[in-house]
């Protein structure tokens, strides 16, 4: 009998780890990339330097990244989470800084001239403006972060990262190999069909 | 004082040589329209944007009603003066019953005022809101989308309106009917107006008056009768092509001339104050004692031109 039948309740529990660790992750992710790009968008040179800042962890390897954060954070889901919330700030800053670009100044000029607050204008203007962009950027986001919370198994996450570890450990085991690198892939096509689906929900006609 | 006064009114953007307005006084009666007219960069979108104070002046006082515009809150300023401009600028993702509404609903009206009040603007500016109400902008022309400009503009029931070039971008068929219908719209509203355009045809035809402007100082404030009658300098005359008596006639009309009714109405051909002196003129060269009366919109006359009105002393 194939593994992923032989102990799905095991599966079961993986994935919900899985998937709390990267909505968990996206969530914080989002909530740091709104404002800061929001206020990224009003302070153009200071753009640049953060927007550096970030391609630069963006290109330190992941595990290396885990390594880092542990002295400061432990041997934990914690250090997996800031890892993957680090990853995706680049994805979603560039997202929402297009998506807030793309909006015509005169747009924001009109509504400025109408009497609308900063606030209600971010809120009321940008916000689902650039939502399809962000969407876009979430639905990015979403994939690398599923694949890179694997490697939170190794740092006492949990989540389907633990099936292929221990496939790659124990010898002849590639049927838990096959298992979680399946159910992977099926959590990120998921995510992302419904990012997509949300994509679509939230565009206007232009 | 009623209306929109400015006292002296400067603005120096950082970097310029010279100012972009400089020391700009005059006043904009209540219920009247004002053009700014001008050639290109000689200032009147800084002026424009000085009222709702997307700039600040540098110097000198601007005042809405009697009160200095500084010592007012700026959104609830903007939100008693409607704002057009040239690009339109209506919300891609509302739509244009979302757009109209959305100051009377930053203004807390109720939900079924708010409704019977787009749906009154739609048919104000003759879009039938059956067929529009539900529509994006995208899905407009662009003519409609300056109506609907308009309408948003109009929604919270201004007193004070500002439009910046809003037909400039638009066909002239559809512009020529678009100032037809601000005519209207004024005749019927009476709001306080300050037009910005370039195109002199359009300000003789929709001004009260006409404010004309040169490297941001005000050259000559008048009504485009005395413009064109008496302009202060050539420049004035040459930007309005003052000599062109005939081109005048089509601009001009009947209440810029008309004087006192002295005739016995009833056997008098009648106009309306809005008329053009050149259809006028035809009236007045078919009519037998070679007068004309001119009534308000209620009917009532209000004055009478005959031929010697049309010419100049
Ligand atoms: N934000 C700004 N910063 C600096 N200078 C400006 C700014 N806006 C306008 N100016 C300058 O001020 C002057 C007046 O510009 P303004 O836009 O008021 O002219 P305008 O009469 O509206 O011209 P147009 O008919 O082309 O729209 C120009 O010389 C312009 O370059
Ligand atoms: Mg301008």
């Amino acid at each position: 009998m194939p593994y992923f039948l032989r102990y799905p309740d095991i599966i079961f529990k993986l994935t919900l780890q899985h998937l709390y660790l990267v909505l968990i992750a996206l969530s914080i992710a989002l909530i740091i990339a709104l404002p800061l790009a929001w206020f990224l968008n009003r302070h153009k040179r200071l753009s640049n330097i953060v927007m550096g800042f970030f391609g630069i962890v963006y290109t330190i390897p992941s595990i290396a990244l885990m390594i880092i954060l542990i002295p400061f954070l432990g041997l934990n889901e914690k250090s997996v989470i800031v890892a993957l919330v680090l990853y995706s700030q680049v994805i979603l800053l560039r997202n929402i800084l297009t998506g807030l670009d793309g909006i015509p100044k005169t747009t924001i000029e009109a509504a400025n001239g109408m009497g609308l607050s900063t606030w209600q204008i971010a809120w009321k203007i940008q916000l689902p403006l650039a939502l399809p962009v962000i969407l876009a950027g979430v639905r990015i986001s979403a994939v690398v972060v599923v694949a890179i919370a694997t490697i939170g198994a190794k740092f006492g996450a949990g989540g389907l990262g633990t099936l292929l570890f221990d496939g790659i450990a124990q010898a002849g085991r590639t049927d838990k190999i096959w298992t979680g690198a399946i159910i992977v892939g099926l959590v990120a096509f998921s995510l992302s069909r419904l990012a997509l689906y949300l994509e679509k929900r939230f565009s206007y006609p232009v | 004082m009623q209306g929109i006064v400015f006292d002296k009114v400067s603005k120096q953007y950082k970097n310029a040589a010279a100012p972009a307005v400089n020391q700009v006084s005059f006043t904009v009666d209540p219920g009247s329209l004002v053009v700014l007219l001008g050639p290109s960069g000689c200032g009147k979108t800084t002026l424009l944007k000085m009222v709702n104070r997307l700039f600040e002046p540098s110097e000198g006082t601007i005042y809405l009603d009697g009160v200095n515009i500084r010592d007012m809150e700026v959104t609830a300023l903007r939100r008693q003066i409607g704002y057009v401009i040239q690009q339109v600028g209506l919300f891609p993702h509302m739509t244009v019953a979302e757009n109209i509404a959305l100051i009377p609903s930053l203004l807390k009206w109720e939900k079924p005022r708010i409704q019977s009040r787009v749906d009154e603007l739609l048919t104000l500016i003759h879009l039938d809101p059956l067929e529009y109400r539900d529509r994006y902008p995208a899905q407009l022309s662009g003519g409609q989308q300056q109506r609907v400009g308009l309408a948003r503009a109009l929604a919270g029931d201004p007193n004070v309106l500002l439009m910046d070039e809003p037909f400039g971008a638009i066909d002239a068929i559809t512009r020529a009917s678009l100032q037809q219908e601000v005519m209207q719209l004024q005749n019927q509203l009476q709001k306080t107006v300050l037009f910005v355009t370039h195109d002199v045809e359009e300000a003789l035809l929709l001004a009260d008056k006409i404010a004309i402007l040169k490297e941001g100082a005000l050259v000559q404030y008048d009504t485009p009768w005395n413009l064109l009658t008496n302009p202060a300098d050539e420049f004035v005359r040459e930007l309005i092509n003052a000599d062109d008596r005939i081109r005048q006639l089509t601009v001009l009309k009947a209440k810029d001339v008309m004087i006192k009714p002295s005739h016995h109405e009833q056997v008098l051909k009648k106009v309306q104050q809005r008329t053009d002196l050149r259809q006028v003129l035809s009236l007045l060269l078919s009519s037998p004692n070679a007068v004309v009366a001119v009534t308000d919109s209620s009917g009532k006359v209000v004055g009478e031109i005959s031929l010697q009105q049309l010419v100049l002393e």
